[in-house]
């Protein structure tokens, strides 16, 4: 009986929805009335579509449905969290027009960085229906104590791009939170909305917890068309162009381009994104106005502008870097163009979802190259992508600064009793194998500073408040104000770089550089930023002082980091077409891009090799005064990185020398000045491809403690040792700066079995050194016949290495003419 | 090419900067060093940063290691013996004031900016110091006369090295030749710095036996 009167209501609530999407002229899709059902349902699960598919109507009519006194609730109802800040006003739009339809009196409001006190503090007074957050400001939010209230008659949690905030430590603090909200509300349904990926379990699981019932999960055959096209190189050339020289054919590209659409060019990292802004200004004056630039270092009041701008159509181009990679609130873009390698599958077609935004739709992205093997990367990705095959994205496991920073948060809100909030945080996927004694050792680092009591008698941070009638029952709280706000505003886990504030000296403010860059300029040298040319006049107080200059320089600052390697998947598909490329010959036409790179090809085969499917090529090219090993393993820059510095020390155990190293996606190449005999390598195949003494050799091939200290620095930021923003710029918070190398350096001499250290050791291993894929790497290539050739002049698939080894070097002629003549030495 | 320490001429007075972070003036037997920053890690205790004070430890046997070595008859300490005046504890407050007596020589503060409310007994305290045509201060002096030098500590001045995949910031002393200033490394472990000027003249740490000029 009882089930009969909830299967009315479901069913009531269920054409109710599909009232409104006839109201709209839509018709539901199946995946969408199957989200609806599983939720009504009571299930927790994930939804997995393409993005653009009609995703959060699917997860967000369900919760929708349900709100049925919208004007007397007590708390929030309906938690969202998106990845991005830029994400959530898109999506207050959408859920508002469909609330509407529900209940004219549902609110819809958004809490992230942007929101200003009053309204924070509006909001906790009165608490809208839903509320749109990030995972930071989400955390912030458990900080206070009013977050007891806040969610007290919460009823489902949705989170948008889960695949998004997974492949990070974001992914960890987003689990953390929900592990606070899932122990302190009853009957709490979440769910989860992400773009298809390989491992949709281990992701379901994540978000519902080790505890509970299998989650559900929603996935549609749905295949997105997706239509790449390269910009392909003008002339037909014998030499692979390489790196930020891509830019020379801009020319191709801007005959593809239309002027008056709204567009998109995602560039790889900031530096190339003020080199393209700068050339596309030149090249098109007429549209000055309507160009600008877009990164994540620029003052957020230029990027506001930027995106309305576009909104209202007065922009129609931006050059931006991944700091517009998800929702772009100012849809429909109409063209999507990508510079350089987009380095995995999922961020390629997550950009060119960007150019439709309606289920159905096609969506369109224009590949430009910066270095013409790139072109094979999207053959391979054609392939995969006609597979059907997805990607999977792995999620940081014990990330112990992360925890520390979430008790940290805890403790300044509603306090955690050490027993109660242990279970719950082993009830997170990446928590679940956290041992006992490490669990202690952050408990003891929280409330004494470490385990030897004599070495911090000053120290404090959390203390325990026994509850009053029962002295098991207690709770850590921190008490002092100061700390509490110094927490507050360092919450997160995306960190970076020490930043100067660029300022005109008029004082309006352009964004931030790395101190780096700053501390090696003089008074009166000019550089590009924020795609204005600037002189630099003096730095003061962590402010870099600059006025506007006519002077030409092509000085632009590098930022640190955004280093990626291709992925697994692609890796993989990368092989499988350079095998295909040996038949070429028998092919009229394969596709645009193997097409264009025939002549490359061709003379790859005719100077050395190009590798089957069973061979692993080494090339060896003698100068005068260097001696050069490249070696092909297409096996992604980290790992081929890896093997470099392992060959290096294998090699100089038989032979001792030095070498220098340079790796990238396709291979590695190792230089000497001496005439090394490199074919010992072929002798001694199985020496060098030994993966018995693989950990220890690499400890010794590397500078181990400066790959760990340079993963400190994040991890030091994340638990809070060192302090990337102060809420006062006092002297006594200038007082407290320290290095995070310092505290490396006194943790490892005085502090054996340092949780933190250990972390950096184990990221090292497994997310810089990969020491997984370097092993799997090496047995593959055991399995490989492999061919040495001696080459008399570069081959194509070495020529990027050797550009890659010469930007290394240093030399006072520019890069640009270096490698000119070495391209004509090479065409010769 | 890397020295066990380097000798130069002011006028006639001979310096010679030490990789212990030390400046030694052979002549009047006197020893220099700066920011040694004392109680900085209970500063940060305090403010929930867990930061062991071993480290004072390790400061103050290595200024008895140098005192042993030269024998000198005065040190002095350029400024910022303390990290703050807020974190000085009992036990730290007794450790300088018997310093004197420890090392069996007279000890000179030239008070630095994070000295300024410490209470010192024990030590000669002074704003800056004159010998001959040398001031020695804590913050650099800017004076016109070319045939003054300057030697100071406060910038904690540091190197950095770079090249293929591999970089390093060392410690160092540095000498700004315009204007005659030579900036001390800071003697402090617990201490970061600053990257100096490319135009500064550099003698950089290694270890504290090398010492190379660059």
């Amino acid at each position: 009986m009882k089930n009969i009167t909830k299967n009315n209501k479901q069913n009531n609530l269920i054409s109710k929805i599909k009232k409104f999407f006839s109201t709209n002229g839509w018709e539901p899709l199946p995946f969408q009335i199957e989200s609806w059902k599983a939720f009504l349902n009571g299930e927790n699960g994930i939804i997995q579509v393409p993005t653009g598919c009609g995703k959060t109507y699917a997860a967000l009519m369900g919760p929708l449905s349900q709100i049925e006194d919208p004007k007397n609730n007590k708390s929030v109802n309906i938690l969202l969290i998106t990845p991005l800040k830029a994400l959530s006003r898109d999506l207050k739009n959408s859920i508002q027009s469909a609330a509407l339809h529900f209940n004219k009196e549902i609110t819809v409001e958004i809490r992230n960085g942007d929101t200003t006190p009053y309204e924070k503090k509006k909001q906790l007074a009165k608490p809208p229906n839903i509320l749109i957050t990030t995972p930071e400001s989400l955390s912030l939010l458990l900080s206070n104590k009013e977050s007891n209230n806040l969610f007290k008659e919460l009823s489902s949690i949705i989170i948008d791009e889960w695949h998004e905030l997974m492949g990070s430590k974001r992914g960890n603090q987003c689990e953390l939170s929900l592990s606070w909200l899932r122990g302190n509300i009853k009957n709490l349904q979440i769910w989860a909305m992400s773009a298809t990926i390989g491992n949709i379990d281990e992701a379901a699981r994540a978000i519902v917890g080790m505890s509970a019932i299998k989650p559900k999960i929603i996935s549609t055959n749905i295949q997105k068309e997706i239509e790449i096209i390269s910009v392909l190189p003008e002339e037909e050339t014998t030499f692979p162009w390489s790196g930020h020289l891509g830019i020379r054919s801009h020319s191709s590209l801007l005959k593809i381009l239309d002027k008056n659409k709204s567009t998109l060019l995602f560039t790889n990292t900031r530096n190339q994104s003020e080199r393209w802004y700068q050339c596309l200004k030149f090249f098109l004056p007429e549209m000055e106005d309507k160009i600008a630039l877009h990164h994540g270092s620029l003052d957020k009041e230029d990027r506001k502008r930027v995106e309305e701008g576009v909104k209202d159509g007065l922009i129609k181009w931006v050059v931006c870097t991944s700091s517009l990679d998800l929702g772009v609130d100012f849809q429909p873009v109409d063209q999507i163009v990508q510079i350089g390698s987009a380095k995995n599958l999922a961020r390629l077609i997550q950009r060119a979802g960007r150019s439709a935004h309606r289920p159905g739709g096609k969506s369109k992205i224009i590949f430009m190259p910066t270095n013409s093997l790139e072109l094979l990367e999207i053959s391979a990705m054609r392939r995969i992508i006609k597979s059907g095959i997805s990607e999977e994205i792995r999620l940081p496991e014990l990330s112990y600064d992360v925890l520390l920073q979430h008790l940290i948060t805890l403790a300044c809100g509603n306090g955690f009793n050490p027993i109660i909030e242990k279970e719950r945080i082993k009830n997170c996927w990446s928590y679940r194998n956290l041992k006992e004694q490490d669990w202690n050792w952050c408990l003891d680092f929280l409330e004494y500073g470490g385990k030897c009591l004599k070495a911090y008698p000053k120290y404090k941070k959390i203390v325990k408040e026994e509850s009053e009638n029962n002295n098991e029952n207690f709770k850590y709280f921190i008490k002092d104000k100061s700390l509490i706000r110094m927490h507050k505003f360092n919450i997160g886990t995306i960190t970076s770089d020490k930043f100067v504030n660029v300022k005109y000296m008029k004082g309006k403010s352009l964004g931030n550089l790395e101190e780096n860059f700053a501390s090696k300029l003089n008074p009166g040298d000019t550089f590009y930023f924020a795609g204005k040319m600037l002189q630099f006049v003096r730095i003061r107080d962590m402010i870099l002082y600059v006025k506007k200059s006519t002077k030409k320089s092509s000085l632009i600052p590098a930022w640190v980091g955004g280093q990626m390697a291709i992925s697994d998947l692609l890796c993989e598909s990368l092989r499988k077409e350079i095998d295909i490329c040996n038949e070429l010959e028998n092919y009229k036409y394969l596709n645009p891009e193997l097409n264009s790179l025939r002549p490359i090809l061709m003379k790859q085969k005719v100077l050395s090799n190009i590798p089957k499917k069973h061979e692993f090529l080494i090339e060896i090219y003698k100068t005068k005064d260097l001696s050069n090993l490249f070696v092909f393993t297409l096996d992604g820059k980290f790992v081929n990185e890896g093997i470099a510095f392992l060959w290096a020390l294998r090699l100089a155990k038989l032979k001792q020398s030095t070498f220098s190293i340079t790796a990238n996606d396709f291979g590695f190449s190792l230089t000497t000045s001496e005439d090394y005999d490199f074919s010992i390598i072929k002798k001694e195949a199985d020496y060098f491809l030994d993966n018995k003494k693989l950990e220890e050799d690499l400890e010794k091939a590397i500078n181990f403690s400066e790959l760990k200290k340079r993963r400190f620095k994040n991890i030091a930021q994340i638990s809070g040792l060192v302090n990337q923003n102060n809420p006062t710029k006092t002297k006594s918070s200038s007082q407290l700066q320290i290095s995070s190398s310092l505290f490396y350096d006194v943790f490892t001499k005085y502090e054996e079995g340092h949780l933190l250290i250990k972390q950096s050791h184990q990221e090292v291993k497994e997310y810089q050194l990969e020491n997984k894929r370097i092993s799997r790497s090496l047995k593959r290539l055991k399995n490989l016949k492999m061919l040495l050739n001696e080459i008399k002049t570069p081959t194509p698939f070495a020529f990027p290495l050797l550009v890659e080894r010469l930007k290394n070097t240093l030399s006072n002629e520019p890069i640009e003419k270096r490698v000119e003549k070495l391209i004509k030495k090479y065409s010769d | 090419m890397i020295k066990s320490s380097f000798k130069f001429y002011w006028e006639d007075t001979l310096l010679e900067m030490l990789p212990s972070r030390a400046l030694f003036l052979p002549g009047a037997k006197e020893l220099l060093i700066c920011d040694i920053h004392l109680g900085k890690a209970e500063y940060f205790q305090q403010n929930g940063i867990p930061l062991t004070n071993n480290t004072d430890e390790n400061n103050f046997a290595r200024i008895e290691k140098l005192v042993k070595k030269y024998n000198p008859d005065k040190l002095i300490i350029l400024g910022d013996l303390f990290h703050s005046k807020y974190s000085i504890s009992k036990t730290l407050q007794k450790k300088v004031e018997d310093l004197p007596e420890l090392l069996n020589t007279n000890v000179e503060l030239v008070l630095g900016n994070h000295d300024i409310g410490c209470n010192i007994k024990n030590l000669k305290i002074l704003d800056f110091k004159k010998i001959k045509n040398i001031i020695f201060s804590h913050e650099p002096i800017n004076f016109k006369s070319n045939k003054n030098l300057n030697i100071c500590g406060h910038y904690h001045p540091k190197v950095y090295l770079k090249n293929n995949g591999d970089k390093l910031s060392l410690r160092c002393f540095a000498m700004d030749t315009n204007k005659n200033i030579l900036f001390l490394p800071a003697f402090g472990d617990l201490t970061g710095g600053y990257h100096c000027k490319k135009s500064f003249k550099k003698w950089i740490i290694v270890s504290e036996e090398q010492i190379i000029e660059i």
